[in-house]
């Protein structure tokens, strides 16, 4: 699957930020989401925080993050 | 009746907490239902325990950690323990209906088992995410709003298969629970809402059921009650597998 990221970045970011903003400061830092580590099948934990963190640096959970939003808008058909 | 095998791996981790504590419902339920259960939990989730019990059981439910072609039990001495391995001990459930709920099984190790005969393979073509709430961790898991919707959907999918229900009624019956549960989250105000929402969507579109006659998959939906079934044969499955496999590279 090759996805423009960088394009869709924005667009999850604009969503994601305006979810923040209606959060408080506790509900941000709170890990909430729970992932596993592809390499070490060891759990990841990320708050609202980490999880902008990670899809700013498009990093591979991000691109995660990404795909999981664009699913739920339909906007991504795969 | 059938003999179900369910093993719960239970490590200090949150995910192997959560699985463990659901699963037990599903444990009671396949007792009420006139099941002979054989229930591994903890450190009872061994490599040598599975390997000993699973001949002789038609049903394996397993609720753990895994990636494209392993399933893991509980950690034993820091190490966790390899239950199955797709090519070197997959071919045990040969004859017998499987569900994974864990990451990533249903890519390689998932077609590996109904290749080698196995009768059904429930599972998931990606990540098992879900979101919890920290403040039911880890005393009251079970009362947990948040993992509620990704927790009873997963025990939807066991409960068919001990329902006896066909390939098809087991996924249909398991996209409904996702389905319901998106309708239920639609309609919350609470703040994480809309991040449930995306998950249990993430999920429902990982989920798979595979059987030597083909698979089921959703295809992407935009909106709840949109949901079309995507059933190919197993020679076009793989090929569809290995697409997968690709997208997670």
């Amino acid at each position: 699957m090759s996805l423009d990221f960088n394009r869709y970045r924005t667009i999850v970011l604009q969503r994601m930020r305006a979810k923040w903003a209606q959060m408080s400061d506790y509900m941000r830092n709170l890990p909430t989401l729970v992932f596993q580590d592809p390499a070490t099948l060891e759990e990841i934990v990320l708050s609202p925080n980490q999880a902008i963190q990670e899809v700013e640096a498009l990093s591979e959970r991000g691109k995660q993050i990404i795909t999981a939003e664009l699913i739920k808008m339909g906007e991504l058909q795969i | 009746m059938a003999n179900v095998l369910v093993t719960r791996s239970r490590n200090a981790d949150i995910a192997t907490s959560y699985l463990a504590a659901y699963a037990a419902q599903l444990v009671d339920k396949a007792i009420q239902m006139g099941h002979t259960v054989t229930d591994l939990y903890g450190s009872e989730v061994t490599l040598e325990n599975f390997e000993a019990e699973i001949e002789a059981h038609n049903i394996f439910l397993g609720y753990g950690h895994g990636s494209k072609s392993i399933f893991l039990g509980s950690k034993i001495n820091e190490h966790s323990e390899v239950l199955l391995k797709a090519g070197v001990n997959s071919n045990l459930l040969s004859g017998k209906k499987v569900n994974l709920t864990s990451c990533l099984t249903g890519i390689t190790l998932g077609p590996k088992m109904v290749e080698e005969t196995a009768l059904e393979f429930y599972g998931y073509v990606g990540d098992w995410v879900f979101v919890y709430h920290p403040e039911y961790y880890p005393d009251r898991v079970l009362e947990d709003p948040y993992a509620q919707a990704f927790f009873d959907t997963a025990l939807t999918t066991g409960c068919a298969v001990l329902s006896g229900k066909s390939p098809l009624e087991v996924f249909s019956e398991t996209v409904a629970r996702y389905e319901y549960w998106w309708n239920y989250w639609i309609r919350q105000e609470d703040v994480m809402a809309d991040d449930i929402l995306t998950w249990l969507n993430w999920d429902r579109k990982n989920f798979i059921a595979i059987t030597p006659d083909g698979l089921y998959a959703p295809t992407v939906k935009a909106k709840a009650g949109n949901l079309l079934y995507l059933a190919l044969p197993l020679s076009a499955a793989l090929g569809f597998l290995i697409i997968s496999d690709r997208m997670e590279k």
